[in-house]
């Protein structure tokens, strides 16, 4: 079976900008109207959420929401 | 390094390193042609680190390469290609 790049010698697509310093990661990605996320963790290992009182971090300029485990969102796999 | 010593000082960046009409550093190609980089967030510092020891050392050896390259981390742990690419880049 003939294959189109194993075996073969071949400049992967992304190495020059690598070298140049123009590539761009996941951090660098900035969009119109972009919101940003930041995970709230638990301060104790293997404890029960009992309760979420986030109307603190709601009132904060800025805050546009909050999500928690009882949220309807993307199907998580 | 902290930035404040170097205050008032010519800085040169990757950005700045490629010629005028877009040519490559001979670190730069070095990298290329030895496949350097995997993700390439560490490369730039790698090129430059480079450029500067082979500017005060045109033909170092190995293992003054690899002092010079010390204090870029990498995390996938890509070093000796970096290292393989300067050797070229030395010799070529």
């Amino acid at each position: 079976m003939a294959y189109t790049l194993i075996g073969k010698d071949f400049t992967p697509p992304d190495v020059r900008a690598k070298v140049t310093g123009r590539a761009k990661y996941a951090e660098d990605i900035r969009a119109e109207g972009m919101v940003f996320a930041r995970l709230l963790t638990s301060p104790v290992p293997h404890g029960r959420v009992n309760n979420i009182d986030a109307s603190e971090a709601l009132a904060m300029e800025g805050v546009i929401g909050i999500l928690t485990a009882d949220d309807e969102g993307p199907t998580v796999y | 390094m902290l930035t404040h010593t170097v205050r008032g000082q010519a800085i040169r960046t990757i950005e700045g390193l490629e010629g005028p009409n877009g040519e490559f550093h001979a670190v730069q190609q070095a990298m290329i042609d030895e496949l350097g980089p995997q993700c390439g967030f560490c490369t730039p510092g790698q090129v430059m680190s480079a450029v500067g020891l082979l500017e005060s050392n045109p033909s170092p050896p190995r293992e003054e390469v690899r002092q010079a390259l010390a204090g870029n981390l990498c995390r996938w742990g890509a070093y000796d290609h970096y290292l393989n690419s300067v050797m070229r880049a030395a010799s070529a």
